[in-house]
């Protein structure tokens, strides 16, 4: 069976100001990941876990390499087609929530249903958004802003909406970084009693050891190489 | 939810940034929608000022130089099947001045019109309108104010008595004209609802018209015009008010109804038996209807009779009065076998009656002089002699009885009515005695002449340009008859110089002047809208920048880009329609405030019409979707920059996004600006030497090089970083200085100041005071310090002995004064001060010889306007303005106009005259003008200047020839007021100018405090390590205020660079403490601005922004 991710030598660099490639931050780098699976990401910061995120969401391009998710090579992509299958396959949680402050907690878990790719936002999203929303115990403040809610609360809406289109692979890039530990914990609670819920595929980038011995792999990023770990 | 909650949320969510979008993008739609209701408006009074001047006349028919008689507008009336809805009505104009018996008021240059009742039908207003059965005088409501005279007042109006032909033809009549005056009650105003404002031309000229009942003005102007002077009702003008119909079948009627006495001609019954005579009221035959006559029967006999001075022996004349014969009628005669020479007489013969052979003791084979008069230019009378053999000696005249003619001589005027020798005024001085038996022979023989001679040796003394016959001879009733039948038939009202003028149609054509006060505002408002367009893509590219981390989510989460597109710009679309909308609504105060300023201190540019506001919905659609789209297309600018980025790069950088360029773009970025700097610099080169080597306009030539430099200077600025990449910090001075911090919102404040500061020294610079009074010929001027124009023409030269004898001047002023005179044939304005299109502007008769050498020519000079010797072309000069912006025409261009038969005639313009005293009309030669309107006589314009007492000659001559409404106006003046309708342009360019300097310095203010926001963090991290406020308040002012230095030296260089073409020829007023006021103000105003933006910015310790960190 083929391997739900399919990262196949990936090599990323940046150009530096002088116009040379730098050292690449990842540098030939495979991987494989199993549908449902839960990894771990962890490593030093710069040391490419996130940019391993943003180039399997299609965010960013590859220099050298071939990126495939659930059968699709997301490099070769063209923008729509990744926009079309970021909201249609995968979930993305960032460090910071990215709420938009227009609209309230339950209009910003409906966002990723009005992209246009399929139905938008009819009841079914609006009552899907209110079960994410007291899924992650945020029923009662459904209708606040942005701006009245707490660094946690911003963060479990930010799961909910991550969730609304029912992704196949949920990206979570250090969604606890800017949390206290409580709430940190709390989160991964959430998100991995959802992601068990929707069954879905999960790499999340944390800095937390602990965290990461929650999933089922743990990858450990070393100079644009790729470790395992036993959790 | 939907998309558009998510959009109206947006917009709910940015009002306040969306807030200051709006009122940029409201002040461009303001300016694009206010200029043009401005133009509407200016359109709209001009249309209810002209159909204010013509009421429902629809057409005239205008005597260019003669009368017809006034009831042809009731035969027209009564012509069968004329459609009673059309109203006719007959009106007498013309010239007059107007004084109150003591003096006191005085107004000269009036027209005078004679009105009947009918006149009234022609009102838009059912007003109470005065009758005119009372014999008195009412004026036009701008005549009113002007006199300043209580009704019952009595006034004195004085007018020409016309003459039956040119006063300067010969024997015309007494030399000075004669007038007619009316002591008569001033009645009142005649308001403008009752047609008190009738002229016949568009023009911003008041409108100085006096009303008087026709009959009255008719009974004592047309005495002269017959024998018996019963028959005076006699008038040169035809008001018509056709409505919507047609005007064929007034012309039709007018065709039907037209008689040889409404053309002046008669065909006389002779005293001879069974013979008749082709006469015309104004003595000579026009050779147009010698020659139609002459087609239609070959065989009529043409005969030119004259006065001469004496007819006697050559020899021994001196000594004696009595070797001549004085002051006799000379009749030449086309040969007939039947005639009274018979067929083979020779031009160098002659034939005396008995009398005159008598008389002088002369035999057949005798010889004899004939001394006559003929006039020359100016009237002068040159004295010719012509030697003859008497031939044949005639039998004696039949005698004349009382009240008769002969038959061979028609009715001179001054001569033909006279009693006795004694009453003779012919116009010639009597320098011959008078003998009893000359009186014995007028008293019997009244004019027949005492010789004859060939027609031909007659023509060839005494033919002139107003005709070669005083007669036409024809033998039988009815040959008389269908003589008369086919002239009708052939010759039509234009024939006569009836003109037939279109007034509704030219009104309206003319209400589209030669200002477009739109395109006029658009233009002068161009830079504010720019501004204002700026500053809003400024705003919301700062709003836009804002949302980058959102955009970036919106596009992870599977957003495409042209989704996110769209809702942005739906979200830009519904900011720019409702800025749009405030525009539209700021429009109106925008609009007032500009006719306000317009009906005030900006009268000049309109010549102190009074606009009212009355914007056309056309203009307001028109104006708003452009606007929309404008405001629009810059906002979806600054959009399409913001998503070139990738979705990764928006979160990470959120509002502190600055993409540095890859290496391969900066290359070929590189490459770019080498080639742009290379254009610009070609191109300022080649404007400079183009401007300077073709003499171009100052203004073309300034905003030519001036928008290099500004150009060059923008890429200077703006390239060098575009292409440098990151800045070498070894190099920087004072690491805390970001001096190239977001240098592309600088650039753009540093744009508007610089075009802003460029437009008004521009504006300032070219500001122009009127030239002084200068004998310079190559001048404004031409070397002219007055223009005298007078009510009534002038036919002398004012230099001669003889208008010092007629007009009683002291000959002392006038030595090394130069007074050239124009003929002048009327039209419409055509200089700067009329807002309304000129379509005929006047044509002047200038005597170029005079003024050779005078005046600066852009294009061909005086000698241009002689015309090839077959051309039927007429060649003129013109003002570079009114061929420019007048006329809107080019050298080479045609004009058409009518000759004095109704014919029509072309004029080339062929010579332009730079900026001058001569705006507003066509200059052709003097012959030309004369041979075209021969009948029209006299000078009505002078101009006089010199080295000698020029201004005592103007006191004197204003003095000496007040009944001919002499009014003087200097050139100084003249040019004054033309200059200052360009200064009020520039004001208004000015204004709006400094309008888009201040949307610059609000731009510095927004950057400085959007810089700061930006870097709070910086300023909080700052503060943290030990910083005082004042310091970094103090590096702000130093990061920013090089942002005014580089506006305004950028735009001074560039407005002084633009300024050198016309600072090296002195046609600049650049005043340097001008240029330094305005530079000192837009300092301290830009420094106030960035104290004010750097005070609010950084008036608090940040620390907030460190904890975010």
């Amino acid at each position: 069976m083929n391997p739900f991710i399919d990262v196949r030598n990936l090599t990323k660099a940046y150009p530096a100001v002088t116009g040379d490639f730098s050292k690449p931050i990842l540098n030939d780098l495979s991987l494989q990941v199993s549908r449902g699976r839960t990894i771990g990401l962890i490593g030093p910061s710069g040391s490419g876990k996130s940019t391993l995120l943003n180039l399997l969401s299609g965010l960013d391009e590859p220099t050298s390499g071939e990126v495939w998710v659930d059968g699709h090579q997301v490099d070769q992509l063209s923008p729509n087609e990744a926009a079309k299958f970021r909201n249609q396959t995968m979930g993305f949680i960032f460090q910071a929530h990215h709420l938009l402050p227009a609209l309230t907690a339950h209009e910003n878990v409906m966002v990723p249903t009005l992209a246009g790719h399929g139905e938008a936002g009819g009841s079914v999203g609006r009552d899907l958004a209110y079960q994410l929303l007291e899924q992650v115990g945020l029923k009662e403040r459904a209708s606040h802003m942005p701006s009245q809610l707490s660094g946690g609360e911003k963060q479990r809406v930010a799961v909910a909406r991550a969730l609304i289109n029912r992704p196949k692979l949920l990206l979570a890039d250090e969604p606890t970084g800017a949390l206290d530990q409580g709430n940190a914990d709390h989160l991964m609670d959430i998100l991995l009693r959802l992601n068990e819920e929707f069954r879905c595929t999960m790499l999340v980038v944390t800095h937390s050891l602990t965290q990461a011995k929650r999933m089922d792999e743990i990858l450990s990023f070393q100079d644009g190489k790729l470790n395992a770990i036993d959790p | 939810m939907s998309i558009w909650r998510m959009i109206f949320a947006n917009l709910s969510y940015s009002r306040r940034q969306h807030l200051g979008t709006c009122l940029g993008l409201a002040l461009a739609s303001m300016i694009l929608v206010g200029s043009l209701t401005i133009g509407d408006s200016v359109r709209a009074t001009l249309s209810y000022k002209a159909k204010e001047r013509i009421g429902l006349v629809t057409h005239v028919f205008l005597s260019g130089h003669g009368y017809f008689h006034s009831d042809l507008a009731d035969r027209v009336l009564k012509t069968e099947g004329f459609d009673s809805d059309i109203k006719v009505a007959p009106v007498l104009m013309t010239m007059g001045t107007l004084s109150s018996p003591d003096g006191k008021t005085h107004a000269s240059g009036i027209t005078v019109l004679g009105i009947d009742q009918r006149f009234f039908d022609f009102s838009r207003d059912s007003l109470p309108l005065p009758d005119l059965i009372t014999a008195g005088y009412w004026a036009s409501p701008d005549l009113a104010a002007e006199l300043e005279t209580e009704v019952g007042d009595r006034l004195v109006l004085r007018v020409e008595e016309p003459s039956l032909f040119s006063r300067d033809a010969p024997l015309s009549g007494e030399r000075d004209a004669r007038f007619v005056s009316w002591n008569r009650p001033y009645l009142g105003e005649l308001s403008h609802g009752a047609m008190g404002n009738f002229s016949l031309r568009a023009s911003m000229e008041p409108v100085r018209t006096i009303f008087v009942p026709l009959s009255m003005i008719q009974e004592d102007m047309f005495v002269s015009f017959s024998a018996d002077g019963e028959r005076t009702d006699f008038t040169n003008l035809l008001l018509v008010g056709a409505g919507e119909k047609p005007i064929d079948p007034m012309m039709d009627a007018m065709e039907r109804c037209w008689t040889l006495a409404d053309a002046g001609l008669q065909i006389k019954k002779l005293r001879s038996p069974n013979a008749w005579n082709l006469r015309s009221r104004s003595v000579f035959l026009s050779d147009r209807v010698v020659h139609t006559a002459r087609q239609i029967n070959p065989t009529l006999q043409g005969e030119l009779t004259y006065l001469v001075n004496s007819i006697g022996r050559p020899e021994g004349r001196e000594d004696t009065n009595s070797s001549l014969i004085p002051y006799s009628m000379v009749t030449g005669v086309e040969l007939h076998p039947d005639g009274i020479l018979g067929p083979d007489w020779e031009d160098t013969k002659i034939a005396l009656n008995q009398w005159a052979a008598k008389d002088q003791n002369l035999s057949v084979g005798d010889r004899i002089s004939l001394e006559y008069y003929v006039v020359g230019e100016r009237r002068e009378l040159i004295e010719k002699k012509r030697y003859f053999e008497v031939g044949k000696i005639l039998p004696m005249p039949e005698k004349i009885p009382p009240g008769e003619e002969s038959d061979w001589t028609p009715r001179f005027p001054g001569l033909s009515d006279a009693e006795n020798c004694g009453e003779w005024d012919t116009g010639i001085p009597i320098k011959h005695k008078i003998r009893p038996k000359d009186e014995t022979y007028w008293d019997e023989y009244r004019g027949s002449p005492k010789a004859f001679l060939s027609l031909q040796a007659a023509q060839e003394m005494w033919g002139t340009r107003w005709g070669n016959l005083t007669g036409l001879r024809i033998n039988g009733e009815k040959k008389a008859e269908d003589l008369n039948q086919q002239l009708l038939n052939n010759l039509s009202p234009s024939n006569f110089g009836i003109q037939r003028l279109d007034l509704m149609k030219d009104a309206e054509a003319a209400i589209s002047g030669p200002v477009d006060f739109s395109q006029l505002f658009l233009s002068f408002g161009l830079f504010v809208v720019l501004a204002g367009l700026s500053l809003s893509a400024l705003l919301f590219g700062f709003s836009l920048e804002q949302r980058n981390r959102q955009v970036g989510m919106l596009l992870s989460l599977g957003y495409t880009p042209g989704r996110v597109n769209l809702i942005i710009s739906v979200e830009a679309i519904l900011v720019c329609l409702l800025g749009t909308l405030m525009g539209l609504g700021w429009s109106w105060f925008f609009g007032h405030a500009v006719l306000w300023m317009l009906n005030g201190a900006w009268g000049g540019a309109v010549s102190k019409l009074d606009i009212f506001y009355l914007p056309s919905m056309d203009s307001i659609i028109t104006g708003t979707c452009a606007s929309f789209l404008v405001a629009l297309v810059s906002l979806l600018w600054v959009l399409r920059r913001q998503l070139k980025s990738r979705p990764i790069e928006l979160i990470q950088a959120g509002e502190f996004l600055e993409k540095p360029s890859s290496p391969t773009k900066i290359k070929y970025r590189k490459w770019g600006w080498i080639g742009t700097k290379i254009l610009v610099w070609t191109m300022l080169i080649g404007t400079v030497f183009y401007s300077w080597f073709f003499d171009l306009p100052a203004g073309p030539t300034f905003f030519g090089c001036g928008a290099m430099v500004l150009l060059g200077g923008m890429i200077r600025l703006f390239g060098n970083q575009a292409v440098a990449g990151p800045i070498d910090i070894r190099k920087k001075k004072d690491l805390l200085l970001h001096l190239d911090y977001r240098r592309g919102r600088k650039m753009t404040v540093v744009g508007m100041l610089a075009v802003g500061t460029f437009l008004v020294v521009g504006a300032g610079a070219f500001r122009q005071s009127p030239p002084e009074q200068s004998n310079d010929f190559q001048s404004a001027t031409g070397g002219f310090s007055y223009i005298m124009k007078t009510s009534l023409p002038l036919y002398d030269d004012l230099l001669s002995k003889d208008a010092s004898e007629l007009f009683d001047f002291n000959t002392h002023l006038f030595e090394d004064v130069s007074i050239v005179p124009l003929r002048s044939q009327d039209g419409d304005d055509a200089s700067c001060l009329n807002l309304y299109q000129s379509k005929q502007p006047p044509l002047l008769g200038i005597p170029v010889d005079q003024v050779k050498g005078r005046f600066i020519f852009i294009d061909g000079n005086w000698t241009s306007l002689k015309k090839p010797e077959h051309s039927d072309v007429l060649l003129a000069a013109v003002d570079q303005s009114t061929l420019m912006w007048s006329l809107k025409k080019r050298i080479g261009d045609r004009i058409t106009y009518m000759d004095g038969e109704g014919q029509g005639f072309e004029v080339e313009l062929a010579a332009v005259i730079k900026g001058s005293f001569l705006q507003g009309g066509l200059y052709i030669s003097e012959k030309d003008w004369q041979k075209k309107f021969p009948s029209k006589g006299g000078y009505k314009e002078f101009w006089i200047g010199g080295s000698g007492m020029v201004d005592s000659v103007v006191g004197h001559l204003k003095e000496r020839l007040l009944n001919y409404g002499a009014r003087v106006q200097s050139t100084h003046e003249r040019m004054g007021q033309f200059r200052m309708v360009e200064n009020t342009y520039l004001s208004i360019f000015q204004a709006l100018g400094g309008m888009g300097v201040l949307l610059g310095t609000i731009g510095l203010f927004v950057l400085v405090l959007r810089n700061l926001w930006e870097r709070r963090q910086e300023q909080a991290i700052l503060e943290a390590i030990g910083f005082s406020l004042a310091h970094l308040q103090n590096i702000a002012m130093n990061e920013n205020k090089r942002v005014i230095w580089a506006g305004l030296v950028l735009g001074l260089v560039a407005g002084l660079f633009g300024l050198i073409p016309a600072m090296v020829e002195q046609k600049q007023n650049l005043s340097p403490i001008s240029v330094l006021g305005f530079g000192a103000s837009l300092l301290a105003f830009s420094y106030l601005s960035l104290f004010l933006a750097v005070q609010i910015g950084l008036k608090q310790q940040s620390f907030d922004a460190l904890r975010d960190e």
